[in-house]
């Protein structure tokens, strides 16, 4: 335990003293909510990867990868489309941001439909879908103490010590800010992808040499995916592709990711240096958990692959060296959403209703990630049977907001009345289709509620735009918002922000 | 200049025609289908080998698009 403990340990401080060493004060709220607009593509490439490829994927789709197979292939190919998605979107986002000082998605929503209101609707749409996965990334670290105990925790104690450490990191993430997540992004992005992607080639290449499994060794099960005729439906896998290419830029804590960059170049730079290191990482971690399904003890405990393999082929150095993988992917993670809901609870809903400066601002974000640290890793110390489905289900909500969110980018029509009733309509649909048809619709060929219910919310966006007639001022208002995106210059678009951005701020 | 020459926002449209490509071999339908059954393709099965190749290509075209920015001038000031 001295070697898997300890390494673990020695990664721990390292980032403790990189945060330490690299610590600015923030003048105002824009500085600790995005990191004053202030890194390059290197940093938002890392930051990118290391929110969106939590600890938890990599037991999750590991596993998956382990028992189900093929099939969890499709994470890599959607996981590029999304990056497509952050590509168009980079310009409009970025300048709008600049020139209006967003801080957070619902800040966008809230400029572009002129309503106040679409602000709290849309974060507590965000909050509230992203909070199962926060438990379930701390979740996630039961796995990884238990084994790195050796199977000395239970996995009871093993969760507890796992959210008591990943609490105290965030001590650093509410002193810091974006700031902070940034720049240890780059540091466990480059531990958890770089390193990780060369454990499991490695790991991967044991297999094979040593133990002679390939794709040929495997179940036949496991080389098929769902088609037609299959009980999952025909439409299940075109489901699952789409529902994860729009749905990676619906969580608040990835979408922020689009301001904390120093212009639009560096968001589009990011993401040609991010797709090829993801393609990498991803695919190796899925091969190597089919291959992985073939060693003793897997098929019974798949979510726990990646430490089953690492401890039979390399003894207790690669565990830990495994271990810390899972350990960095989580922290990028977790901090990265903790400080985005932070920055959500006082810029979207107390921000929203009352007048804070910056300083204020920046309490209330502190106080509210204090809050939510302590709530999530009580509810993930709880006996909750039914998270890994509400995880499911909120992934299902939260694509709700792709349709103002895209539509409100690319599309000068469209209004704050066809944004929240769809967005309001398609959330209670999933609700109701998921009581009623808890995990699939036998009747929708499988389709999945969340895309359903998508239907509905874009039918009502595109009606309201349509029968709700624009006033010549608001169509003025647009037209002004969307000339900034056609209109401006490469260099203003680059240029830094503003000293004191509150002046440019967007109307309430 | 040809059609695909021109660019919208900076990019060119012959960036913006192969995500639609992207969008249109990760989307369809029948492609998932054809892919269904324990087949394999250079000894990897059919349905790794489409959705690893279709990821490649996707991978592709936002390099691409990056580098014809950059050699459009699109960043420049």
């Amino acid at each position: 335990m001295i070697i898997t403990f300890g390494a673990l340990a020695v990664f721990f401080l390292s980032i403790v003293v990189i945060l330490m060493l690299s610590w600015i004060r923030d003048r105002t709220f824009s500085d600790y909510a995005v990191g004053g607009r202030s890194f390059d593509a290197r940093f938002q490439a890392m930051s990118f990867l290391n929110t969106y490829f939590p600890g938890a994927v990599i037991t999750a789709f590991g596993g998956m990868a382990a028992s189900v197979g093929a099939l969890s292939f499709y994470f890599v190919t959607y996981t590029m489309l999304t990056v497509v998605l952050m590509y168009l979107m980079a310009k409009p986002v970025w300048v709008w941001g600049k020139a209006f000082d967003l801080r957070t998605q619902s800040d966008l929503l809230a400029l572009r439909f002129g309503s106040r209101h679409i602000r709290p609707i849309s974060a507590v749409l965000g909050i509230v879908t992203g909070l199962p996965w926060l438990i379930m990334g701390m979740l996630s670290l039961g796995f990884l103490f238990q084994h790195l105990s050796l199977q000395s925790l239970s996995f009871e104690n093993a969760v507890i010590v796992g959210v008591v450490v990943i609490a105290f990191r965030q001590i650093w993430t509410v002193w810091m800010g974006m700031r902070g997540v940034v720049i240890s992004d780059m540091a466990q992005g480059l531990v958890a992808y770089v390193g990780g992607s060369a454990i499991l080639v490695g790991m991967i290449a044991w297999m094979v040499t040593a133990k002679g499994i390939t794709f040929a060794s495997l179940d036949p099960k496991m080389l098929s995916i769902p088609g037609l005729g299959s009980a999952e439906g025909p439409l299940f896998v075109f489901s699952l592709l789409l529902t994860g290419t729009i749905g990676g830029w619906c969580w608040p804590a990835i979408f922020v990711r689009l301001y904390t960059a120093d212009g639009v170049r560096s968001l589009k730079k990011s993401a040609a240096l991010a797709v090829p290191l993801a393609l990498v990482f991803a695919t190796a971690l899925l091969v190597f958990g089919m291959l992985g399904s073939q060693i003793l003890g897997v098929a019974e405990k798949p979510d726990e692959v990646i430490f089953i393999v690492s401890l039979e082929a390399g003894g207790l150095w690669l565990l830990a060296l495994a271990g810390v993988v899972v350990m960095a992917a989580s922290m990028g993670n977790i901090d990265g959403h903790i400080q985005a809901t932070g920055a959500q609870l006082a810029n979207d809903l107390v921000g929203t209703y009352w007048t804070l400066d910056h300083r204020q601002l920046i309490v209330v974000a502190k106080g509210g990630m204090v809050v939510l640290t302590l709530f999530s890793a009580w509810l993930a110390t709880l006996d909750l049977p039914a998270l890994f489905a509400i995880a499911i289900l909120a992934y299902q909500g939260v694509i709700q907001l792709a349709v103002p969110q895209f539509l409100g980018l690319f599309w000068k029509r469209g209004n704050a009345v066809g944004a929240i009733a769809g967005m309001s309509v398609g959330f209670a649909l999933v609700i109701v289709l998921e009581y009623f048809y808890p995990m699939s619709l036998p009747w929708a060929y499988g389709l999945t509620s969340g895309l359903i219910a998508l239907a509905a919310n874009l039918a009502i966006y595109v009606a309201a735009a349509y029968l709700i007639p624009q006033t010549d001022e608001e169509r003025q208002r647009v037209d002004g918002l969307f000339a900034r995106i056609e209109d401006v210059s490469p260099a203003a678009a680059e240029a830094p922000p503003p000293p004191d951005a509150a002046a440019t701020r967007l109307p309430a | 200049m040809t059609t695909l020459r021109r660019s919208f926002h900076g990019t060119p449209l012959w960036i913006y025609a192969w995500f639609v490509l992207d969008a249109l071999l990760v989307l369809t339908p029948p492609l998932h289908w054809a892919v269904t059954g324990d087949t394999t393709v250079l000894g990897i099965p059919a349905a790794v080998f489409y959705f690893v190749a279709v990821a490649l290509v996707v991978c592709a075209s936002l390099v691409a698009a990056y580098l014809a920015e950059v050699s459009a001038g699109s960043f420049e000031p």
